[in-house]
């Protein structure tokens, strides 16, 4: 039995991760995270709500008797808000992920794992991005990527110089339980899933860009089960965490709308620029050496999260 | 005019201080590394001996006074090697401390915050090039050094477009002159090498890594302090070269060297691997933007480096 803190617990990879060790493991689970997200039916050992991570004392205090973290603290948001609070971003993401991993080295926490971000690749259309694909940095959002860069290279550092096991997922875009749908955390997937959910029969959908943008989209409960099996392996450099494969917009769509059992129109405002044409990532190295195989199909993954969706609207 | 220099017990925050406190009347208030004592150059500038990656600390020596500019020229930094084997501090602590000293600026109203970035951002293991600034994208530098320079330079162009504060970002390298560290493991390359050629007699040998043919870009510190405060003086805030436009040879430097001190050694190249191989920026930026150049010749700035551990050496 392991003792596990996951900070950003109350967030979408958080939830998932604390759900799913909870429900396939007896490790005991310490979460932190903001009051109004994290989730109290998870059955967490100990919650503790809005700590200041900023503050190394802090980290000091939860790191202690712990043997693996999961640190997935970060301010996020969509792709204005991320833009628009690049300052604060970059300020508070860096110094609460280096307090985690500060911490941890000092209270000698065996392992600890890093949401990196498949948004450290190139803004460009290369389409497939295997780990060596990360420099030159490009990413997209320069701030965002920036960020995860620079926390990848400290976790190394950290490994090479004190022996702290560190994992580095670079996980693909999620969907699936615990999705944020609104306010400037909502993934754009689920902001279309609830207007499907709210629209009648023949009314319009409009989606931004033409909806044939591949993307690489993993359900998060696989997601979560890949980090727990990444944290078990000696797979200590960056890895993708990830499909391997593109699906459409219009093809989630089509998949969510069947599943409704909604008739509707689409509209495209091509004039939306959705970037790249392509963003996948290859997951040769999770197939080969964590023997993981894409388990939830598109089809039963996005019904989960719709009826999850369904009930959180109380619907 | 009330100015805040951190760093200010490292070669560069000194040298500012001193050119400040002989040159203006303005309120000097410097941090220094706990335990780090140094000689204060005027007797009302104020000292504070904190350490920049606390934010408690910070706070204090920003709550009672209003900056009118702050040089954040905290670092840890040292040679190639140095900082090959205390990556991990040197990243985290640097980090924490850039961070803190801008976000304290910006929440105490400060007007203006210059930060010391480095031609350390540009990929000089992959091209070889006369680096303009725009280089530096995308992003690919040598080393983790370099990485953390071009973060805050980011951190810092965010802060300014969501804040009223004015930056300015001058991207410094090799700048050496009197007070550098030229011996132990945080020495400069250059004031290093000055240093083992001062102390070897005629036909002795000098042992250098690499094989002489690295180029570097090196800057005399008056010079790079002209060029400071001439940037903050500026309405430029992206980040900006300093540097001779020409570099030096690693082989030519140490002839310049031995011509200067009369010396006649052997010269041995180990082939090592000798850190970055290539350093080369264009100043034409700073000619445009600020109407700045470096003013003293390259043989002029060894000699009076020359002279400087002369000096130094009698008085230990």
């Amino acid at each position: 039995m392991k003792k596990i803190l996951i900070t950003g617990g109350g967030g979408f990879l958080g939830s998932n991760l604390a759900k799913y060790i909870s429900e396939s493991t007896d490790h005991e689970i310490t979460s932190i995270g903001k009051s109004r997200e994290l989730k109290r039916e998870l059955f967490p050992r100990e919650l503790y709500f809005d700590q200041d991570l900023l503050n190394l004392d802090t980290c000091l205090f939860f790191t202690k008797n712990i043997d693996w973290v999961f640190d997935f603290a970060a301010i996020a948001g969509n792709y204005k808000f991320l833009l628009d609070n690049a300052a604060e971003i970059m300020y508070k993401n860096v110094q609460m992920n280096l307090n985690i991993l500060e911490a941890s080295r000092i209270n000698k926490v065996e392992r600890i794992l890093f949401a990196s971000s498949s948004a450290i690749y190139p803004a460009t259309d290369k389409g497939v991005f295997t780990e060596e694909d990360d420099y030159p940095l490009n990413p997209e959002n320069r701030f965002y990527g920036l960020e995860k860069a620079y926390m990848e290279n400290l976790y190394i550092l950290y490994q090479k110089k004190y022996g702290i096991k560190t994992y580095l997922p670079r996980t693909s875009v999620n969907y699936g339980l615990f999705i944020p749908y609104i306010g400037v955390k909502a993934k754009s997937f689920a902001e279309i899933c609830k207007r499907l959910i709210e629209i009648k029969n023949g009314e319009t959908l409009e989606l931004y860009g033409d909806g044939n943008q591949l993307r690489d989209m993993i359900y998060s409960e696989d997601c979560a089960e890949i980090f727990y099996k990444l944290i078990n392996s000696d797979m200590h450099d960056p890895i993708n965490v990830s499909t391997g494969e593109g699906i459409t917009i219009n093809k989630l769509v089509n998949i969510a709308a069947k599943h409704l059992n909604k008739e509707i129109k689409i509209s495209y405002d091509v004039k939306k620029n959705m970037g790249a044409k392509t963003r996948i990532s290859d997951n040769t190295k999770i197939k080969t050496l964590l023997e993981w195989k894409s388990k939830t199909s598109p089809e039963e993954g996005v019904a989960k999260m719709i009826d999850w969706m369904k009930s959180e609207m109380k619907l | 005019m009330k100015v805040l220099i951190t760093g200010g017990s490292g070669f560069i925050g000194r040298n500012l201080a001193k050119y400040l406190s002989e040159r203006t009347n303005y309120e000097i208030t410097s941090t220094t590394f706990k335990n780090d004592k140094i000689k204060s150059f005027n007797r009302e500038d104020i000292q504070w001996s904190i350490d920049l990656t606390k934010e408690k600390d910070i706070d204090y020596i920003f709550r009672g006074t209003h900056y009118d500019i702050v040089f954040d020229l905290a670092s840890i930094s040292g040679g190639f090697r140095f900082l090959e084997e205390n990556a991990s501090k040197v990243l985290k602590e640097n980090m924490f401390m850039n961070l803190n000293v801008l976000d304290a600026a910006v929440k105490y109203g400060v007007k203006k915050i210059l930060f010391a970035s480095s031609a350390c951002v540009y990929p000089t293991h992959k091209i070889r090039k006369h680096f303009t600034e725009e280089d530096a994208y995308p992003i690919d530098p040598e080393n983790l050094y370099g990485l953390q320079k071009i973060y805050m330079e980011n951190v810092y162009q965010a802060y300014s477009k969501k804040y009223p504060i004015e930056v300015y970002l001058p991207r410094l390298q090799g700048i050496f002159g009197p007070l550098v560290q030229y011996k132990g493991i945080k020495a400069l390359g250059l004031a290093n090498l000055i240093y083992k050629i001062m102390l070897l007699k005629d036909g002795e040998t000098l042992e250098v890594f690499g094989d002489g043919t690295q180029m570097r870009n090196y800057l005399y510190i008056d010079d790079c302090i002209e060029a400071m405060l001439k940037l903050t003086n500026s309405n430029f805030h992206l980040p900006i070269n300093i540097s001779y436009d020409e570099s030096q040879k690693v082989s030519d430097s140490i002839r310049d060297i031995c011509d200067i001190l009369g010396k006649k050694i052997v010269v041995k190249y180990t082939g090592d691997n000798s850190g970055v191989s290539y350093r080369s920026s264009s100043n034409n930026l700073a000619g445009k933007e600020i109407n700045w150049k470096p003013s003293i010749n390259i043989k002029d700035a060894y000699k009076k480096v020359i002279d400087w551990i002369e000096r130094d050496m009698r008085k230990v």
